[in-house]
């Protein structure tokens, strides 16, 4: 039993006015995900002494051990972004829900933002972590901006306040299996109001990219390394879609080319991430590749400079440590 | 058929410096640059102009800034260029205003835009899809007309990101289509922009008719409809990086896997 | 007094730049290890305008001014120097002369294909026995009909072995000399008797080709004279003249690039515990630099203005390449000082730029003929004139 039933009840008119409620919005996206913002609902929706809500198609029992309230499920052909949209401005019309968050993802931001136009309401997407202010009953957001530079902070000043939140915004929330809560179904308007048609498959390559603008590198050294440990860090960088590269000692053992040498004296590479297997990492070496965001170094010897601008560091012979690695990945 | 393509002109990070320590942006030379998705929507539009003839219509907000994306984009080949006199609209804002332009024009089929604001992460194409009443295709590398539908490709790997776990095979791009008017949102995958021919550049910025400008007051736009839903309450950073942390493998391959 | 850029220059700078960044820098060294710049790159830099920046629209040009291509060859050179040479010598002097003095029929029958990169275009004066005494050239063209037939030989020819237009001086009445006596051709590579020799290896511009071009007994139409019958020293020296200034310009470029590769090696090397840039030697040579690149910015820009705004420029022409050029194999020798051993390194572009700066100080004239122009310039304004 929630409030609006209790109202309904006590035979009090909803105020048109009257937003409220924490309301997760989970489509289909793995448990985990919505489980962290189950979790966050509820710390908020106690500190507001408001009610959580869970809409999504997945397991109702593991929503309220994750601290819903009340599951309202969704039908499997509502979980189309169009389909999710229609269902939900129609259910969310009469019932004001003055939080709402979804997963990030695509299609969560794509279903938030058509929600908020629909009503009147204001949308952050992609946020990283949500401040709430209970006494003005606000959420303030904070998004990456710049490729994730740095964050703005962005408040609502309209409701419902929709937020799109990235994975791992939030802790892994408690499971109580020992709490109460209730399951509805929720009905699907007459028309669904679906206009994109998926077409399948499409031939599609996507462009060639040079290393020097990868988003991924890996690449090799001479230390710790040899000529099939160098082979095996190649497979690596397939198999997680990265650039195959090296530094000046790699070339010279002729484990890769001239022109995947990484350096000022070879190619200056920015990639999100870069990982370097027996790479010493002096001057030279640094200056073409401290515009990674995030550097994995394993090299043989703890004094290595690479370690000094490496954010994970891991001490050991690539050529012990690489198939292990392989393995795993 | 008509494509509108908003640009919105964003501070080139190249001149900033984000220091995490101090909290703050250093701005140390103030360049302003077109929001690259924008600028790979108005190639996407460019292309369906190329291929199957179609009138393109830029439109930015302003005054300041803008006139530089919008001249650029005339010299892209872009047939029109519209400012709006509003001075740096939120998403909210920018839609009612976007959505009275394309009433405004009539004849707008398709809008094309790019799926985020790399300055501020909106995204207006839903909105704006919701606001007009259009199919809403996100997420595409790739935009064509074929008859009286929008078609575009979505590459497999970017829809459901950054959830995506790199260390599994990349699945097949898909192909999806709506009918118009359909609003497009084109990721900063799409297609490499064209440069422009030097000599468009030249004439589009000496003609003083490259571009014209409308007010909220010609577009029909009420006080209600400027005002702003998203309240910005500054700047926050992510942490300093920590560098030499000590790692296990099962550690390397789960970041490998997250990153 | 205005220092602005008008924002159609700025805009295309921006353009320019990164053009340049994405396309030809990252190419730069191969360029220079291969010996050639791929003709596609060519023909992009044509589609795109660049091959006729300071030429009109009709044309296929940009319509730019000499503003707009003293930016190209910044950009250029600032990306690739041997890059930036070629286009140098094809707009700069091989379609200038045409554009200068040329027939409006042929204008019409050239430019079009030069301006698009379809056709590159050469400029060809140097002789064997004339280099900076260019008035003894011996190249002679026969009346025969209605056409002359070239008989000689150009030396050094920036674009020889890749041009398919070479406008060549040669003289047409020896006993008046090249004052007076001398004509420009326009020569189609195709002609029967023209060819080239083996591209000249050269300290640096490894990837602008430089070579001897032979004329025997080539017949060119009379319809191919570029100019007045008798008077191409004139048009060759006022080619040169406005040559300089974007000569100029390129050296900018080379000077600037340079002192960028300074400050960010000042950030990224550490010697005696701190980066190299809390040290003074490091700061006064790159304080010396960033003063001399941009005095000669002033120099180079406000010539240009001086150009497109049809004011008297031969003087400070002079003074851009000579300036400029020596402006740049200073700092870029101050570069590899400040680079050490890195600065001598083949996988570095500081080694290239010290090669490729050192012609800038001789070709198109070399510095003491810049002298003696900025010097005869100065001495007229009191009334003396210098003996050429």
């Amino acid at each position: 039993m929630d409030v609006y039933d209790l109202q309904a009840l006590m035979g009090e008119n909803i105020e048109a006015e009257d937003y409220r409620d924490l309301w997760v919005v989970g489509l289909a996206v793995e448990m985990q995900h919505v489980a962290s913002l189950l979790g966050e609902a509820r710390r908020m929706a106690d500190m507001l002494g408001a009610y959580v809500h869970y809409i999504g198609a997945g397991d109702s029992d593991e929503a309220i051990a994750f601290g819903a309230d009340r599951v309202h499920t969704l039908a499997a052909e509502s979980l189309a972004p169009d389909a999710a949209v229609s269902t939900l401005a129609t259910f969310f019309e009469t019932r004001k829900p003055e939080f709402v968050f979804f997963p990030a993802t695509d299609i969560g931001n794509e279903v938030a933002g058509c929600l908020a136009q629909r009503l009147k309401g204001g949308v952050v997407c992609n946020c990283i972590a949500l401040r709430l202010d209970e006494s003005a009953r606000e959420i303030v957001a904070s998004h990456p901006v710049y490729d994730g530079a740095y964050y703005l902070d962005t408040a609502l000043a309209a409701k419902p306040q929709i937020f799109t939140v990235r994975e791992g915004a939030f802790p892994a929330p408690l499971r109580d299996s020992g709490r109460n809560g209730e399951t509805e179904p929720m009905d699907s308007p007459a028309d669904l109001a679906i206009r994109a048609r998926a077409l399948g498959e499409a031939d599609y390559t996507p462009p060639a990219v040079s290393l020097r603008k990868a988003a991924r590198v890996f690449a090799v050294g001479r230390a710790g390394n040899d000529s099939e440990s160098a082979a095996i860090g190649k497979q690596i960088a397939e198999k997680i879609g990265a650039h195959f590269a090296g530094d000046r000692s790699a070339f010279d053992s002729g484990w890769i080319e001239e022109d995947q040498i990484v350096g000022v004296n070879g190619i200056e590479i920015a990639p999100d991430v870069y990982i370097a297997a027996g790479i010493w990492g002096d001057t030279l070496h640094r200056a073409g590749a401290e515009g990674a965001k995030f550097v994995i170094a394993i090299h043989p010897d703890k004094r290595a400079p690479i370690f000094s601008w490496a954010d994970t560091c891991l001490v050991g012979k690539p050529k012990d440590v690489l198939p292990k690695l392989l393995a795993l990945l | 058929m008509n494509i509108l393509v908003p640009l919105k002109p964003i501070l080139d990070p190249a001149g900033m410096i984000v220091n995490r320590k101090a909290g703050r942006v250093f701005v140390n030379r103030e360049n302003y640059m077109t929001n690259p998705a924008d600028k790979r929507a108005l190639e996407a539009a460019l292309r369906i102009k190329d291929e199957a003839g179609a009138g393109v219509i830029v439109a930015a907000f302003g005054p300041d800034r803008s006139a530089d994306s919008l001249l650029e984009a005339r010299a892209m080949g872009a047939d029109r260029a519209i400012l709006i006199d509003i001075p740096s609209p939120d998403e909210t804002v920018s839609v009612h205003a976007l959505a009275a332009l394309c009433h405004h024009l009539g004849q707008v089929d398709l809008v094309i835009v790019g799926d985020s604001a790399l300055d501020t992460g909106a995204s207006i194409g839903p909105r704006l899809a919701e606001a007009l009443d259009f199919a809403f295709l996100g997420g595409a590398v790739q935009c064509s007309v074929e008859g009286n539908a929008a078609r575009i490709i979505r590459r497999g790997d970017s829809r459901g990101r950054p959830d995506r776990a790199s260390a599994r095979p990349a699945p097949a791009a898909t192909a999806h289509e709506a009918d118009l008017p359909a609003v497009v949102a084109v990721t900063r995958e799409g297609a490499q922009p064209r440069y422009p021919h030097g000599g468009n550049i030249i004439t589009a910025y000496r003609d003083a008719n490259a571009i014209e400008s409308l007010s909220p007051a010609d577009l029909g736009l009420s006080d209600s409809d400027l005002q702003p839903v998203a309240i910005e309450r500054g700047q926050s950073f992510p942490p300093e990086r920590e560098f030499g942390k000590q790692a296990s493998l099962d550690d390397i391959a789960s970041v490998i896997g997250h990153r | 007094m205005n220092y602005d850029l008008p924002p159609e220059y700025t805009a295309l700078r921006r353009m320019m730049r990164e053009f340049c960044e994405e396309e030809i820098k990252p190419a730069a060294k191969r360029i220079d290890h291969s010996g050639q710049v791929p003709r596609e790159m060519l023909q992009r830099l044509g589609e795109l305008g660049f091959l006729g920046v300071p030429f009109p629209r009709q044309y296929g040009g940009m319509g730019a001014g000499e503003i707009g291509y003293c930016i190209l060859m910044e950009e250029l050179n600032r990306a690739s120097p041997s890059v930036a040479t070629i286009v140098g010598a094809h707009i700069g002097i091989g379609v200038m002369s045409l554009y200068l003095d040329g027939s409006k029929t042929l204008q019409d029958k050239y430019m079009p294909d030069l301006c698009s990169g379809k056709k590159i275009c050469a400029f060809a004066l140097t002789e064997p026995n004339a280099g900076s005494d260019a008035a003894a050239i011996q190249m002679r063209a026969t009346l025969e009909g209605d056409s002359y037939f070239l008989d000689g030989q150009k030396m050094w020819i920036t674009n020889g072995p890749i041009a398919d237009v070479i406008n060549v001086l040669a003289l047409t009445d020896p006993a008046l000399g090249a004052r007076g006596g001398a004509t420009v051709f326009a020569v189609e590579r195709e002609w029967e008797g023209y060819s080239t020799g083996k591209p000249e290896r050269k300290m640096g511009l490894h990837g602008s080709p430089t070579s001897l071009l032979n004329f025997d007994n080539v017949r060119v139409p009379k319809e191919n004279i570029v100019g007045q019958l008798g008077l191409g020293f004139v048009t060759f020296m006022k080619t040169l003249d406005i040559g300089r200034v974007s000569l100029g310009a390129a050296t900018l470029g080379g000077a600037q690039a340079a002192l960028e590769a300074c400050v960010r090696w000042a950030r990224t090397r550490s010697q005696f515990g701190r980066q190299i840039a809390h040290m003074q030697s490091v700061q006064f040579i790159v304080a010396d630099m960033a003063a001399e690149i941009e005095a000669l910015r002033a120099l180079v820009y406000r010539t240009a203005w001086l150009v497109d705004t049809g004011r008297p420029f031969i003087k400070e022409a002079g003074m851009c390449k000579l300036l400029g050029s020596e402006t740049a194999s200073r700092c870029i020798d101050r570069a590899v000082q400040i680079h050490g051993a890195l600065g001598l390194s083949r996988d570095f572009p500081l080694e290239r730029a010290f090669r490729d700066a050192r012609i800038s100080e001789i070709f198109e004239g070399t510095n003491e003929i810049q002298r003696i122009v900025i010097a005869s310039e100065l001495m007229q304004e009191v009334g003396v004139r210098l003996r050429p």
